[in-house]
């Protein structure tokens, strides 16, 4: 046992609302993704923005939010009052602040939002910022 | 999704979420790496950099 502090984990991914919708609804492709980053010691950012819009839509199933939030490799992560310009601006290209909190957190940690609706991200970076959620193998 | 989690890998909830039908195969840990490898590949910093300019300068945008 020692004193040193474990340094902050690379942030791998973001999970959008879908992406948390899909893994309730449990989708491998999340799983598989959610596991190999807390394998390779990286961080999964869940939105609050995106958990809220989320946990709204989901009655059943609700457990699995409950694992997904205690995963080691997830993270939930609150908007930054500092950032509210951009965010507001990635409201207006995206048209919705869960796409919008995504998005910029994306942008932000130079990863990508994990999404079942990449297209909805063509507004931003043109759609270089979302990774398709394949659910075909 | 059969097959079991990595052992050493936080095994209260591996262990619970293998009881429930999601461990993850070792080809799955696989597949994830190829999708990690292939996102990164495809990410284009200059695009992303000038997306972030215009959200910090949405009236010059």
């Amino acid at each position: 046992m020692t004193d040193e502090t474990p340094g902050p984990l690379p942030v791998r991914l973001v999970l959008d609302s879908s992406a948390i919708a899909a893994w309730v609804r449990g989708s491998p492709a999340v799983g598989e993704l959610l596991a190999e980053i807390d394998r390779e010691g990286g961080l999964v950012v869940v939105p609050l923005t995106c958990l809220l819009q989320a946990s709204a839509q989901i009655k059943t199933d609700r457990e699995w939010l409950y694992l997904l939030l205690e995963h080691p490799a997830t993270q939930v992560v609150s908007d930054d009052p500092d950032d509210w310009e951009m965010l507001s601006s990635a409201i207006t290209l995206l048209g919705a602040a869960d796409l919008a909190s995504a998005g910029w957190l994306a942008l932000e940690c130079g990863v990508d939002v994990l999404t079942r609706h990449a297209e909805l991200y063509a507004g931003l970076a043109d759609g270089n910022v979302a990774l398709q959620i394949e659910e075909d193998y | 999704m059969g097959g079991m989690t990595q052992p050493d890998v936080h095994a209260p909830l591996a262990q619970e979420m293998a009881d429930r039908g999601r461990a993850v195969a070792p080809e799955g840990f696989e597949r994830a790496r190829r999708v990690l490898q292939a996102a990164a590949k495809r990410r284009d910093p200059a695009v992303r950099a000038a997306a972030i300019e215009r959200l910090r300068r949405p009236a010059a945008a």
